[in-house]
């Protein structure tokens, strides 16, 4: 701050800006010779720019724009000829004027103004100015303010251009603008609608085309097919000329065969009737020869006759000679008696004739005969209506025969249903209160047996006894009526296999015994299993149980072929039986040994004869007391029953 | 104790049957129907069974001969109901016919016994199949 104490020069003073601040202190120190020069300086300077000013003053005169100058009050303090003329006003009356006065929008006059104090400038703002006529006419103001040597303003200097061609221009350009806008929406507006239908062509164009793709590719194969059509078309035209021309030959064939025919019909028709002639002829012709040799005899007898008369004649002819001389002469008289013969033969034509006729009447017979035979005929085939007839009798007969059977197999079968509902009750009706009986005895020996003496133990027991024996019994029952009318499964049947399995417990059970069983090779059988099975088991059986009481068993079971059955059969060395009974062995309930001897409830044999009777065997036996016994019983083999083996 | 369903209309073979239940110590407990309707009311809870204790028996021990409706014919619709099928049915008979034996086993019957004659028999076939219907038997839970 120090070395600033110092007096400026003049130069130093002018160079120092407009504005500069000085301090009140420095500008004590140095302002008198400062402010002389300075004065003096500005004297010179003023009528410099008094003359520059009257030449800037014509510029402004001149102007085509308006120029104006605004006190800092709003007062107009100058004008152009352009602002003139632009109100109408003439430049003395509008000095000391409000600018507002001559402007439609006074506030906007306000806005600029303030603008210009706050900016200090203010371009291209518009105002319309009003002329004195009434008109208003815009334009575009650009103004700035101008201040003193201290910075205050002073005025605001403002310069405006008529802007009513530009407006004018604008105006046009806006309404070109709009107008451009609009038909630019309009076309666009057409645009989308012309580019959907587009859109929507080029689709239907695409289906079309495919469309036309699809046709084309049916018109080509119908144009192939057309083709082969065309081609077998062809063809067939060829095998339809051809087929004609067969047929023509067929045709012609045709006629000629049928001329054929009927040549052969005719010619067969001939045949017959030759044929007919022919037999007539033979028949004929037999008859003849049967007269021709009853005439032969005649004639040999005729011979030896005329044998014997040659002789005669012999002798006869010596004297024929005589004769002869004789006849010579008598020749003559004959010539005279040839005149008489000749009339004779004459005579003898007309036997011929009467001959023919004969003829005729013989034809005549042999028509007769022909009628007759036709008769015949009829006769025979009344005969043969009448043998149809009785043979429809017969069928009617075998018809009715036929129903009867079927009635009578109906009737069969529904006793057999009667048996077996019979059987079913047996077997539970019958088995129930045996069982019982059976039940309650058994509780009462438990709960109550020590009560009893033993007499009443005794009896328990029999009753126990009879009970089991009656249930044996009814099994026994049921059994044999199963076996006579359960449905038979036949099938070929090992024999040998059947018996095998059958003995196999035997002999674990009889263990004690000493019992040979001797098995021989049996063929084959065709039955039902479990009825054969059953035969088996009680034929067996039978032979163990009555071989009880011999000391060694032996028991032998085998089979004979014979020309169409088999005969198997079993043969024990037990106690055998009186052949005189032989007929009850196969009766139900029959027994031939005392019962205890032997138990068993006589049903066995006959369940066996009923089982080996519905295969269509015989079963029969033979024994001596004491020497054992042989049961055999035949089957049909293989050999003479192909069909109903299968 | 699941329960037993004996269905016959013979009083006598429900006695001994019953008899030879005891002798066993079968402790389930037996309800006897005597016919095929009575049996089908006890297992519907209907009747004079309605307010029974809800649940199937263990087994049905089944006569076929009945009035009214047969062993053959309970059996039958037993077999077709979703809730009974598994019910084992043990068909307890003095039939040995071929023909039922047929008709039960095509009915779908788990068992068929023919009744013996001897009571001690009875017995051992009570015991046999209480042992193994009501014990070993397994049967899917309900």
């Amino acid at each position: 701050m120090t070395n600033k104490i110092c007096n400026p020069t003049n130069d130093e003073i002018t160079k120092m800006p407009l504005g500069t601040k000085i301090n009140e202190f420095e500008e004590k120190e140095t302002s008198i010779t400062a402010l002389i020069i300075a004065k003096e300086q500005a004297e010179a300077k003023n009528v410099v720019m008094i003359k520059e000013l009257e030449h800037y003053r014509n510029f402004f005169k001149i102007s085509l724009d308006i120029f104006l100058t605004v006190g800092p009050d709003g007062m107009i303090t100058d004008v152009n000829m352009a602002a003139e003329n632009a109100v109408g006003i003439p430049r003395e009356k509008l000095i000391g004027k409000e600018i507002s006065t001559y402007v439609t929008d006074s506030h906007k006059v306000q806005a600029g103004h303030q603008q210009i104090i706050r900016e200090g400038v203010i371009v291209d703002h518009e105002l319309n100015l009003k002329h004195v006529n009434g008109a208003t006419t815009p334009f575009l103001f650009n103004a700035s303010s101008y201040k003193d040597s201290d910075g205050k303003i002073v005025g605001v200097f403002a310069a405006g251009r008529n802007i009513t061609a530009t407006r004018k221009a604008e105006d046009d350009l806006t309404h070109l603008k709009n107008n451009l806008t609009q038909l630019v929406k309009q076309r666009a507006e057409e645009l989308i609608l012309v580019n959907k239908e587009l859109a929507f062509q080029n689709e239907e164009k695409k289906k079309r085309a495919a469309e036309l793709i699809i046709a084309n590719k049916e018109l080509t194969f119908q144009n192939e097919e057309k083709a082969d059509r065309a081609a077998e078309l062809i063809i067939a035209d060829k095998e339809l000329a051809f087929q004609s021309e067969e047929k023509a030959d067929r045709a012609a064939e045709l006629v000629i065969a049928d001329k054929e025919l009927a040549f052969q019909s005719e010619e067969k028709a001939d045949r017959a009737a030759e044929l007919i002639i022919a037999n007539k002829e033979l028949a004929f012709q037999t008859e003849e020869k049967a007269d021709r040799a009853a005439e032969l005899i005649i004639a040999d007898k005729e011979l030896a006759f005329q044998s014997e008369e040659k002789a005669d004649r012999a002798a006869e002819l010596i004297i024929a000679n005589k004769e002869l001389a004789f006849q010579n002469e008598e020749k003559d008289k004959r010539a005279s008696e040839l005149i008489i013969a000749n009339k004779e033969l004459a005579f003898q034509s007309e036997e011929k004739a009467d001959r023919a006729a004969e003829l005729i009447i013989a034809n005549k017979e042999l028509a007769f005969q022909n009628e007759e035979k036709d008769k015949r005929a009829a006769e025979l085939v009344h005969a043969n209506e009448k043998l149809a007839c009785q043979k429809e009798k017969i069928e009617k007969f075998n018809n009715q025969l036929e129903c009867r059977v079927i009635e009578r197999t109906a009737e069969l079968e529904s006793l057999n249903k009667e048996l077996e509902a019979f059987s079913y009750s047996m077997s539970h009706d019958l088995k129930a209160p045996l069982r019982h009986i059976a039940g309650y005895i058994s509780l009462l020996i438990k709960k109550y047996g020590s009560l009893f003496p033993k007499e009443g133990e005794h009896y328990l027991d029999m009753i126990s006894f009879s009970v089991e024996n009656m249930n044996e019994l009814i099994e026994g029952l049921l059994h044999f009526s199963r076996s006579g009318r359960i449905d038979m499964n036949k099938k070929i049947l090992n024999m040998n296999e059947i018996v095998n399995t059958l003995i196999q417990p035997i002999k674990e059970q009889e263990i004690e015994r000493k019992i040979e069983f001797n098995i021989e090779p049996m063929p084959l059988a065709f039955g039902d299993l479990e009825m054969m099975k059953s035969v088996w088991a009680n034929l067996i059986e039978n032979a163990v149980k009555f071989t009880r009481k011999e000391d060694f068993t032996k028991i032998v079971i085998g089979a004979n072929e014979e020309k169409d059955e088999n005969i198997y059969y079993i043969k024990d060395n037990g106690v055998g039986f009186d052949m005189n009974y032989s007929s009850k062995l196969f009766t139900v309930f029959q027994r031939l040994h005392l019962r205890k001897d032997y138990e068993g409830t006589g049903i066995g044999l006959a369940t066996v004869k009923r089982v080996i009777t519905r295969h269509g065997g015989k079963i029969w036996a033979e024994s001596k007391v004491g020497e054992g016994a042989s049961f055999y019983f035949s089957l049909i083999n293989r050999k003479g029953n192909e069909k109903t083996w299968k | 104790m699941k329960t037993i369903l004996y269905v016959d209309d013979n009083p006598l073979d429900i006695e001994l049957t019953l008899e030879a239940i005891k002798e066993n110590q079968i402790l389930n407990p037996i309800i006897v129907a005597n016919d095929g309707l009575e049996a089908l009311a006890y297992l519907k809870s209907e009747g004079i069974y309605a307010k029974r204790k809800p649940g199937n028996p263990c087994m049905v021990l089944l006569d076929l001969k009945m009035p009214r409706m047969d062993g053959l014919e309970f059996l039958a619709i037993v077999k077709k109901a979703e809730n009974y099928k598994r019910i084992p049915v043990i068909l307890l008979t003095s039939s040995r016919e071929e023909s039922d034996l047929i008709k039960g086993y095509n009915l779908g019957v788990n068992a068929y016994v023919v009744k013996p004659l001897d009571f001690l028999a009875l017995i051992e076939v009570v015991k046999q199949i209480g042992i193994f219907w009501a014990i070993i038997n397994e049967l899917p839970s309900e």
